[in-house]
């Protein structure tokens, strides 16, 4: 895992980012920092570790990578590409995310809790085992992906897309939709109410 | 410190490994199942499983627990003096011990078990069937539902919202998340039970 060493400022209680003494809100200057790590990954195929909860990332190419352990918990993403990346047990709790790319990707046992997220596309991807609840998505495809066993409590779609999705066992509950397309899914075999979820 | 999860196929259940990479030692949190699969990846690693922490004491949770003792001789600490015949280590809520040269925090959080324990690495906490990512543990009454309920808000909620929920069943949460999204905590036993009761009235 990342390090759980707490941030450097006084009171704060936040985790440290990657080999910084701060976390993003104290950190110096978050920017160069966020800068220096991309320019750093970018040459990396397996990423693991990595704590970047709270950055800014902007136009990054993150795409056929291997994340492993890692955070974008809180993070903002706009424009990022991680197409056909590979995810175990990574977390984007509550980071927004705009125009982003995860087309092509495999996830299992990630967290996207509370994520806000705009035009982005998980299309063809294996989403299995993952924690979508509280999702905000808007303009959103998941079209022709594998969801099984995911969870989508109390999500909120607008204008989504879940065409010919597998959403055995996928737990659709308390949901807001509107707009939302599920041509060609399985829609019968997600779970759709607590009582069922027992 | 490095955490990996496998997916038993018995009861759906996660197994947890957490590799201490100083010592090379390593514990396993819920042996639902001990396969060759888990056995080679742990071999594969190179560590040395020293002990095995049980967050409750029912089958989909402890089922490998005789054959990963087969294979290494593991410390087993539990909420429960013995476990089908096997001896362990007994944790109480509060307790703080030192797993595989890491420290560990036991938080007892009885509902849906009597002997249900959330253990606590650094910022991870193994819930075992206390809470899971929008939901809580299923209860037998009304009274052991407000008592698990109870429990998590005093000491699984009031921790900080970086902590990483690592459950016994489904994805993976944090603390932040469940505060927000979990509609067990919102939700009294009478009420999730109404359903059922309307259907048989």
């Amino acid at each position: 895992m990342y390090s759980f060493k707490r941030c450097s400022a006084p009171g704060c209680e936040a985790t440290v980012l990657s080999g910084s003494e701060f976390c993003a809100s104290h950190h110096p200057d978050p920017k160069a920092y966020a800068e220096d790590t991309l320019t750093r990954l970018a040459g990396t195929h397996t990423i693991k570790n990595e704590n970047l909860s709270g950055l800014m990332l902007e136009g990054a190419d993150l795409s056929g990578k291997r994340f492993y352990a890692c955070s974008f918990a809180r993070s903002a993403l706009k424009n990022v590409t991680f197409a056909g990346s590979l995810f175990r047990m990574c977390f984007f709790d509550f980071c927004q995310a705009d125009s982003c790319d995860f087309s092509g990707v495999d996830a299992q046992f990630c967290s996207f809790a509370g994520a806000r997220l705009f035009n982005a596309s998980f299309e063809n991807s294996e989403l299995i085992h993952n924690n979508f609840n509280g999702l905000a998505a808007e303009s959103c495809t998941f079209s022709f992906s594998n969801l099984y066993n995911s969870r989508f409590m109390m999500a909120n779609f607008r204008s989504t897309d879940f065409v010919d999705c597998n959403l055995k066992n996928a737990w659709l509950i308390d949901t807001v939709e509107n707009e939302v397309s599920w041509k060609y899914s399985n829609l019968q075999e997600a779970v759709r109410s607590m009582e069922d979820a027992e | 410190m490095t955490v990996f999860f496998h997916y038993s196929l018995y009861g759906f259940a996660n197994v947890y490994l957490v590799g201490n990479d100083d010592n090379g030692q390593a514990f396993v949190v819920d042996p639902a199942a001990f396969t060759t699969g888990l056995l080679s990846f742990i071999e594969g690693k190179g560590y040395s499983v020293t002990a095995a922490l049980i967050t409750h004491n029912h089958i989909h949770h402890v089922a490998g627990l005789k054959t990963l003792l087969r294979v290494y001789d593991a410390e087993v600490y539990s909420n429960n003096a013995e476990i089908d015949g096997v001896p362990c280590r007994l944790v109480h809520d509060g307790d703080r011990f030192t797993a595989s040269g890491l420290d560990v925090e036991a938080i007892s959080v009885p509902g849906h078990s009597a002997d249900s324990v959330v253990f606590r690495v650094g910022k991870i906490l193994f819930s075992g069937d206390a809470i899971f990512a929008g939901t809580i543990g299923s209860t037998m009454s009304q009274y052991s539902h407000g008592l698990l309920r109870d429990q998590l808000e005093q000491k699984i909620l009031s921790q900080s919202d970086d902590c990483l929920i690592l459950p016994g069943h489904g994805p993976p949460s944090s603390v932040a998340a469940e505060r927000q999204f979990n509609l067990g905590l919102r939700q009294s036993k009478a009420e999730a039970l109404r359903a059922r009761y309307e259907f048989f009235v």
